[in-house]
């Protein structure tokens, strides 16, 4: 069946990639990001905005629920990263991360909770990292802003559950994205020998996660943390 | 405004008042406890009855308001108490953001 969904962080990377994929399954799709969106296609609708601004936030899920009834799915996909050893790195650079994987994926989650509840219907997907499970060095304001994630998918977990809404994440491991550009290849290779796994990650890898939490069947599985690789926390 | 906030509180208790075929919403007047001493809501009842509000105040009068915000939580006397108080405080919230 044909769904409405909301995805941030769309304009590149695997905002992108899920977007493109999902439309061409027949989905419906809202997306958003600071940059002009990318994507053109008669079911796409794109919102110029930062996830961290609460009232451009409100408004958009306002805008799809208003125009198509519902909203199904949300993919909780908008984030950065930061590497930095943490003796030198400013307190803004900590804002910055908490604001858009942190703040960004609460004001998504609430807002689209409350269309969700009137149908007691939906399914929420975070984006975490194995940088967390793995408690990478270099990473220490990225991984504690994707651990606050996780708590967040943990405990609105417990607190939709009456409403017919999952909330789970997905821990990629290292995808060749703008992401992770800068990090080294031995630092990228260090990660990949952790993996039970070992190799990088794919879009496909995601979307066979992600199809998992969004399927209708999996009413009963919430509150999980799925690391792609064989990582464990 | 006043009024038209009233009705739209009314109809908000009205509504889950069915929903959840609780009699004191369905016949709520302007002393009846929400969330206060008595109240007549459990915590995902006030949860959805702020959505809802939030929903038909943007549908009625085109503003945005988030009802639960810093203030309403760490607020001394908390504006969910009844009726009256949540109105009061829903016209406030409007005024503020006008
Ligand atoms: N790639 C990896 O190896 C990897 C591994 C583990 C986890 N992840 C996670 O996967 C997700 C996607 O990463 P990616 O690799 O696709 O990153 P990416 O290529 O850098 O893309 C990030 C996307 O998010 C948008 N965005 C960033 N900040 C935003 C904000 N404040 N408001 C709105 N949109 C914002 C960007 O568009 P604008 O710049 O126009 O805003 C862009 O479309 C992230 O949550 C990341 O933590 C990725």
């Amino acid at each position: 069946m044909k769904q409405v969904m909301i995805i941030t962080g769309t304009r590149k990377g695997l905002g992108a990639a899920l977007a493109n994929h999902y439309l061409d399954k027949g989905h419906i799709v809202a997306g958003c990001s600071r940059s002009e969106g990318s994507i053109e296609h008669e079911n796409y609708s794109h919102y110029q905005l930062d996830v961290a601004d609460e009232k451009a936030v409100a408004q958009m899920v306002r805008s799809v629920a208003r125009k198509y009834g519902r909203v199904d799915v949300l993919i909780n996909n908008a984030g950065i990263a930061s590497m930095n050893h943490f003796m030198i790195t400013p307190a803004s650079n900590v804002s910055n991360v908490f604001n858009t994987n942190y703040i960004g994926s609460f004001l998504f989650m609430r807002e689209v909770s409350k269309v969700m509840v009137r149908k007691k219907y939906g399914r929420i997907i975070n984006f975490t990292t194995v940088a967390k499970a793995l408690n990478l060095e270099g990473e220490t304001n990225y991984a504690a802003s994707k651990a606050a994630v996780e708590s967040l998918t943990k405990v609105s977990a417990k607190e939709l559950g009456e409403f017919g809404i999952t909330v789970n994440a997905v821990g990629p491991n290292p995808i060749p994205t703008d992401l992770i550009n800068s990090v080294s290849k031995d630092k990228i290779q260090n990660i990949i020998d952790q993996q039970a796994i070992k190799r990088e990650g794919t879009v496909e890898d995601v979307i066979h996660v992600l199809d998992f939490f969004m399927d209708k069947n999996s009413s009963f599985i919430s509150g999980q943390i799925m690391y792609l690789g064989g990582i464990n926390s | 405004m006043a009024e038209n906030l009233e009705k739209i509180v009314f109809d908000t208790l009205q509504e889950l008042g069915e929903e959840t075929n609780n009699k004191a919403l369905l016949n709520a007047d302007k002393d009846t406890s929400i969330y206060g001493p008595g109240r007549n809501m459990d915590s995902l009842t006030l949860v959805r009855f702020i959505s809802e509000v939030e929903e038909a105040v943007y549908d009625n009068m085109n503003v945005e308001v988030v009802i639960a915000n810093e203030k309403a939580i760490s607020m001394k006397h908390s504006p969910f108490r009844t009726v009256a108080t949540f109105t009061d405080y829903l016209k406030q919230l409007i005024e503020d953001s006008q």
